[in-house]
C-alpha cells in the first residue's frame, strides 16, 4: 500500500470512529469514547442539555468500581490527586447523594467536543496516575515476598558465615546483589529475578544482568568465583518466550544457567560446590 | 506463567457448587455490594476453586460472577460482568475497532495467555441479551452453560437474595437510569 497521507489518515479516522458509541438514559446521552485507561476500560461520559447549557460529566463513575481501580487504592489517593488534575483540565466537581461528580459545561455546542476531550483526559490521567502508583506498590510487595522466600531458604541451609543480603562489593557502591557470600578468598554473587508482569520481570532481568556485568570491572573480579541467577518461574511476569533475549543476556553474564526457583536445591549445589 | 492447557481444561470440566441457592451477604469492606465466596468442586482437578457471585445493592442491574483458582494466580481467572464500562482488549494482534467490547461480556484467557473480554452469540443478540440481563438468575444460567457449572443436584444453581434490610438505600433499576438526574451543576 502506498504511503499516501490522506489514505493513511482515513483508515485511522474510520477505525477510531468505530469506538464512539452512545445511548440515551432518560434525557442524558451516555457516550462511550475511544479514550481508555491502563485498567483497560473505555472512558464513558454523560451529556445533558439543561438551563441553556451543555453539561459533560463522568456521572459519578470515577469514584466507584467501574474503572477497575483496585480496592487497595484508598479513596484519599484519588481525591488527593484529583485537585491537581481538576486544576490542569479546568474540571469542576459537585456532590450528589454523597458521590462526587466531575464535569465541564458550555453554552455553545461548538465547545462541546472540547469539554468531552478535557474531561476524558482528566479521567484518563487521574486513573492512570493512581493505577501506576498501585501497580508499583503491588510489585514492591511481590518482590519483597520472593526475596524473603529465597533469603530464608539460604539462611536455613547454612551456606556460610560471611553472608550479606543486598550486599555490595567494596569498590562498587550502589550496585547491590541479593546475596554476597564470601568463603575463604572466593566471592559468590547471587541475584534474584521476579516480577508480577512481563515489564516488571524484564526490568528485573536487565537489572540482574547489569549487576553481574558491572562486577566484572571490579578490582575484586578475580576473586568472584560465581555469579548465580535465581529465577522465579512461578511469577505471573515470567514469560520465557517473550523474554528469551534477556534470559540469554543473563546467561552470558552468569556462571551457570539461571536456576528456577522450583529447582531450588540447585542453588545449594552451586554455592556449596 | 499461566498453564494454558490446564486452564482450557478447567473451563470445560464439570464444576459443582455445593450451595444452592447461593445466598449473598453484605461485603465486608464495601456496603454497596452483596457477595458470596463459595467453594466449587471441579472434576479431576485438585486446585482450590471458588465461585463468587456479587450484586450491587443500589444498581441491581450491576452484578458479576467470578472464578478464583489458586493455580491461575490471585485475580479472577474467568468472569462475567453485566454492566459498566466497555472493555478494551489492548493487544497488538487485535485491530482497533475489534478492541471495543461493551457490557455485558465475559473475560477469559486466550491462546496467548492474555485476559480477553468477549461476548457469546447470545449476548451479541439484542433480544436474547436483554432477556439474559432481566434477571440475575437468567444471567447465572447463561454463565453456567458457558462454564459447565451445576449444583449438587445437577441443576442450574440460583442466587438467593438476603433480607431486604441488607438492600436498604436508594434503588435504581434497569440499565437506563440517568446518573445526572437531580444533580445540580452550578
Amino acid at each position: 500500500m502506498s504511503m499516501e497521507c490522506g489514505k493513511i489518515v482515513d483508515v485511522i479516522k474510520t477505525d477510531f470512529n468505530h469506538l464512539w458509541l452512545c445511548k440515551m438514559r432518560g434525557k442524558t446521552v451516555e457516550v462511550s469514547t475511544p479514550f481508555s485507561t491502563i485498567t483497560k476500560k473505555f472512558i464513558t461520559v454523560f451529556i445533558k442539555f439543561e438551563n441553556d447549557e451543555y453539561v459533560v460529566s463522568d456521572g459519578g463513575w470515577l469514584n466507584s468500581e467501574f474503572y477497575d481501580i483496585p480496592e487497595t487504592l484508598e479513596k484519599a489517593i484519588i481525591e488527593g490527586s484529583a485537585e491537581i488534575h481538576e486544576h490542569i483540565f479546568h474540571v469542576k466537581k459537585t456532590k450528589h447523594n454523597g458521590i462526587n461528580l466531575y464535569y465541564k459545561k458550555c453554552k455553545d455546542i461548538k465547545f462541546l467536543s472540547a469539554c468531552v476531550y478535557d474531561l476524558c483526559n482528566f479521567i484518563s490521567n487521574l486513573i492512570n496516575t493512581n493505577a501506576v502508583y498501585v501497580m508499583d506498590k503491588e510489585e514492591k510487595s511481590h518482590q519483597e515476598t520472593f526475596q524473603k522466600k529465597v533469603n530464608d531458604f539460604i539462611k536455613t541451609n547454612n551456606v556460610g558465615r560471611d553472608i550479606q543480603f543486598n550486599g555490595t562489593l567494596d569498590d562498587l557502591e550502589g550496585v547491590k546483589f541479593n546475596v554476597l557470600l564470601k568463603k575463604s578468598t572466593s566471592i559468590y554473587l547471587v541475584n534474584y529475578i521476579s516480577g508480577s508482569s512481563n515489564s516488571y520481570f524484564t526490568s528485573s532481568l536487565t537489572r540482574a544482568s547489569a549487576g553481574f556485568e558491572i562486577s566484572k570491572k571490579s578490582k575484586l573480579k578475580d576473586y568472584i568465583h560465581k555469579r548465580i541467577p535465581i529465577v522465579n518461574d512461578q511469577a505471573d511476569g515470567y514469560h520465557p518466550d517473550k523474554q528469551k533475549k534477556f534470559l540469554d543476556l543473563l546467561e552470558d553474564h552468569s556462571s551457570c544457567l539461571p536456576i528456577s526457583w522450583i529447582h531450588k536445591d540447585k542453588i545449594l549445589e552451586e554455592i556449596l560446590a | 506463567m499461566l498453564d494454558l492447557m490446564l486452564y482450557d481444561s478447567f473451563i470445560k470440566k464439570e464444576k459443582v457448587v455445593l450451595e444452592n441457592p447461593i445466598v449473598l451477604e453484605q461485603k465486608k469492606n464495601n456496603k454497596n455490594w452483596i457477595i458470596k465466596y463459595t467453594k466449587v468442586e471441579v472434576s479431576e482437578f485438585n486446585h482450590h476453586t471458588n465461585f463468587t457471585p456479587a450484586q450491587n445493592v443500589r444498581f441491581r442491574n450491576r452484578f458479576h460472577f467470578k472464578y478464583f483458582c489458586e493455580c491461575f494466580g490471585g485475580d479472577p481467572c474467568f468472569r462475567f460482568e453485566s454492566a459498566g464500562l466497555a472493555h478494551t482488549n489492548t493487544y497488538d494482534y487485535i485491530p482497533l475497532p475489534e478492541r471495543l467490547v461493551t457490557t455485558p461480556h465475559f473475560h477469559k484467557y486466550d491462546e496467548h495467555g492474555n485476559l480477553l473480554a468477549y461476548k457469546t452469540e447470545e449476548l451479541k443478540d439484542e433480544a436474547k441479551c436483554k432477556a439474559i440481563l432481566s434477571d440475575i438468575n437468567l444471567a447465572l444460567a447463561h454463565f453456567c452453560h458457558e462454564t459447565n457449572l451445576r449444583s449438587g443436584e445437577k441443576k442450574i444453581p440460583e442466587i438467593g437474595i438476603p433480607q431486604q434490610d441488607l438492600l436498604a438505600g436508594e434503588y435504581q433499576s434497569g440499565t437506563d437510569s440517568d446518573p445526572l438526574q437531580g444533580v445540580s451543576f452550578e
